[in-house]
């Protein structure tokens, strides 16, 4: 809830409502304290759950072998550094047999591949990954001045009507908000590199994904059919799909520059700087 | 027959938060809080309105996350522990407010009325265990309950690997039979998340009805002909009723919703943040201030905290009265406006919430839905409460419509679950799933140590795919702590991943521990993932 689920405050469910909630939770918000925050951090519950790390406070029933015992408080010290102090106390923690904390998220899982997702009615939200192995492929072909002058490249299609965004994407970006056309379309991403000759050649396909309206539709249901009716039933009381025909989309290529970030001719279908990571 | 039904819906769920690893963990403290202020009222008044003969009905999801933490042993006697704690706090604050602040003593001993009352409901009645409360209530016909994703996995994101989808679709099925002996008939999507098409597998699992936001229906090809005043049926053959909106801001908005009357209790002035730390003792044992729920002001106005007057009770329960009857004239204008435009059906009114609104966060909420039903029972014949299939066995004619992508988040798409404050997760979770359809295909004939790797491997994938960690980093709330299961569950998993394709040792110990501490789905097996 408003948490969601993490029971603090209700979550907002539409753009009113975040409002309304927002506005309520500024005005009577309860401001913690640096010590407060402390429970924002993994280290920081770690720290907080040493038995007896805190005077006055009962221990926790401890299920193996007691911890050895800890320093007397340093009266001296502020509630705070008491408490930012046991942090350096010897702990008795539990055995570990794997540590998560030494895992890190992979820079590539080393597959050329590229997907896209539907945020909104207006923006795509592309990845990719990139192998290493298609880099020295190039590097190998082109030396390190093609390959310098060669562009990792994003291309949006409409598969069904045509038109296509073109991104010069910036050195080292792993993925883009792609902007949608103001109609319901059908899109398809093409990751590849655009070659110092101008030549596109294609490292990996996307899926493809479909943007929603953001209207009601121009035709009313006309037939009912009952909750249970077979697949046939229900496919014969089906309207036909829209035939609303968009048309080409309309884009112009984007170039974003590889050591800014920012793009030249931002028009639909170009990439948000906004977005960008 | 009536002119019109209402039908409300909660949405029970948290994500699963379980840690053996350490004595007190804080944020096992949303569950320990749901079910003292949301969870156990709420059964506590259908338990009246069941003995007063209200026939009152609501739809109710328990997440499958939700219902194995109330059926874990670790948890429940950790909130035994922390119930204890919170009536000793209530006890002890008696004797407080008697020496130094006689205005509360009234109220202080109102919490330990309150708290005692969950307790005894909680441990007396329902011997610890609230299933046996809901399915009470589902046998008497009046409660249906439904099942979530898995883990909350939020579907229109998921697509890419529809393995995935699938899986948290059949593993929600299998927990739920599990657990409450039937299979399900309807499922909440999680975040109301739809994408043309993935009622594919809600149907498959024998799954014949859900939720939508409203513009799900609203903005469906053809237009259905009711709007969201009656279900409609999608290609895939699953029904669809669609959120009113109206209904659904006067609970939801805290500026405009009844949660914000001056007379309702404060949320956000509680004794945790107040009292000194040594005096509130074990019940903040980490020595990190929280809610504790023990609060002695009402809303006030807008005003500072400072300046918040004291909760009066009563004044809170007649404000409660006048805004079940407020509801109830509301549902019933609708319902006759509905109708009145030449509908060959009953109109019906489709509310839901997240169950946790009540009690937690709108202290009053559980006193509102027991006058509400009490109100629309025994005072007027014009609206009458009603469950999705006790509707459908009445009026089973539907228009069909493809509903578009829709989730009942801001802005009404995936804004929430996908922007820069959490884009980042996807490519990690969209490999994982891919690598667990691999592994699933992969052995045909395992080892009973891969077995259990293979079995883990999908329990990790699940549980890193809750939508509850994007949430949280897109909101600010506990980001650290989103971030932490994130890369712990992907951890766990990759781990697994390459010691079944053997490029690590499968250790059985670390195995075993992944099996202790990610203890959700006992009975999972990994071919669901084929």
């Amino acid at each position: 809830m408003a948490r969601t689920k993490t029971l603090s405050a209700p979550r907002p469910r539409s753009s009113d409502d975040k409002a309304a909630v927002g506005a309520r939770g500024g005005q009577t918000a309860v401001k913690r304290t640096a010590t407060d925050r402390r429970a924002d951090t993994v280290e920081g519950r770690r720290t907080a759950a040493v038995p007896g790390a805190r005077p006055g406070v009962k221990k926790a029933p401890v299920p193996e072998a007691l911890p050895p015992p800890l320093p007397a408080p340093d009266a001296s010290l502020t509630e705070e550094e008491q408490i930012e102090s046991a942090k350096y106390f010897p702990r008795h923690v539990p055995k570990r047999v794997f540590e998560e904390e030494r895992f890190l998220f992979p820079e590539s899982y080393g597959v050329d591949r590229v997907r896209l997702l539907v945020k909104d009615p207006e923006w795509l939200f592309a990845y990719w990954d990139l192998s290493p192995r298609s880099v020295d492929t190039l590097r190998r072909e082109l030396g390190e001045r093609g390959l310098a002058l060669t562009r990792l490249t994003l291309r949006v299609t409409d598969p069904a009507h045509g038109g296509t965004a073109v991104i010069l994407l910036p050195y080292g970006a792993r993925a883009w908000y792609v902007r949608a056309d103001a109609a319901p379309r059908s899109y398809r991403a093409l990751l590849g590199w655009t070659l110092p000759s101008g030549k596109f050649r294609v490292l990996a396909e996307s899926n493809v994904v479909v943007t929603p309206p953001s209207g009601p539709s121009s035709q009313v249901a006309r037939r009912r059919v009952r909750h249970r009716a077979s697949p046939d039933e229900i496919e014969a009381a089906l309207s036909a799909p829209t035939d609303v025909h968009p048309g080409p989309w309309r884009t112009e290529p984007i170039d974003v520059d590889a050591r800014t970030g920012k793009g030249r001719k931002r028009r639909l279908g170009g990439a948000s700087d906004a977005f960008r990571r | 027959m009536p002119v019109g039904y209402w039908c409300p819906v909660l949405h029970a769920h948290l994500p699963y938060v379980r840690h053996p690893e350490y004595p007190e963990f804080l944020e096992e403290d949303w569950f320990f809080e749901a079910l003292t202020e949301t969870y156990v009222p709420l059964v506590d008044v259908l338990d009246g309105l069941l003995e007063d003969g209200v026939d009152y009905r609501l739809t109710l999801t328990l997440s499958p996350p939700l219902v194995s933490m109330m059926t874990d042993d670790l948890l429940v006697e950790r909130y035994h522990r922390y119930l204890d704690r919170l009536v000793s706090l209530a006890e002890r604050e008696v004797d407080r407010t008697a020496r130094e602040d006689a205005r509360f003593q009234d109220l202080a001993k109102f919490y330990v009325h309150e708290l005692n009352r969950v307790r005894g409901v909680f441990r007396d009645r329902y011997a610890s265990n609230l299933l046996i409360a809901f399915r009470k209530h589902r046998d008497a016909g009046q409660l249906e309950i439904i099942t979530c994703g898995a883990t909350h996995g939020f579907f229109p994101l998921m697509d890419t690997v529809p393995q995935a989808i699938r899986a948290q679709v059949q593993v929600a099925r299998q927990h739920y039979e599990k657990h409450f002996h039937r299979p399900p008939t309807g499922i909440w999507l999680p975040e109301c998340g739809y994408l043309p098409g993935q009622e594919r597998f809600l149907a498959e699992a024998g799954l014949r009805f859900s939720f939508l936001e409203s513009h799900g229906l609203t903005d469906a090809h053809p237009q259905p002909r009711y709007g969201i005043a009656a279900p409609v049926l999608s290609p895939g053959g699953v029904v669809f009723f669609g959120r009113d909106m109206d209904s659904s801001r006067q609970v939801w908005s805290a500026e405009s919703g009844y949660p914000g009357d001056y007379d309702y209790r404060e949320f956000y002035k509680d004794v945790g943040w107040e009292l000194p730390l040594d005096y509130l003792g074990d019940i903040v044992p980490d020595g990190i201030r929280k809610n504790v729920g023990i609060k002695y002001y009402r809303v006030t106005g807008k005003v500072s905290l400072g300046d918040k007057q004291p909760y009066v009770p009563e004044w809170a329960r007649g404000k409660a009265g006048q805004h079940a009857a407020h509801f109830l004239e509301g549902r019933i204008q609708q319902v006759r406006a509905a109708a009145d435009g030449g509908m060959e059906q009953p109109p019906i009114v489709v509310s839901p919430y997240d169950a946790e609104l009540f009690g937690h966060w709108w202290f009053e909420g559980p006193m509102f839905l027991d006058f509400l039903f009490r109100k629309m029972h025994f005072d007027q014949d014009v609206v009458k409460p009603i469950t999705p299939p006790q509707f459908l066995d009445r009026h089973p004619d539907c228009d069909v419509v493809q509903p578009p992508m829709c989730t009942w988040g801001a802005k009404g798409f995936a804004d929430v679950w996908l922007n820069p404050s959490n884009d980042w997760i996807y490519p990690h979770l969209e490999m994982a799933a891919e690598r667990m359809v691999e592994l699933a295909r992969r052995f045909e004939s395992p080892s009973e140590l891969e077995r259990r790797a293979l079995d883990q491997a999908a329990r990790e994938l699940l549980l890193a795919q809750a939508s509850d960690w994007a949430f949280i980093m897109k909101t600010g709330t506990t980001v650290e702590y989103a971030k932490k299961r994130t890369r712990d569950h992907v951890a766990r998993f990759s781990y697994l991943y390459r010691a079944l394709k053997r490029e690590e040792v499968l250790e059985e110990p670390i195995v075993r521990e992944f099996e202790s501490r990610d203890n959700i789905f006992p009975e999972i097996d990994y071919r669901v993932y084929r």
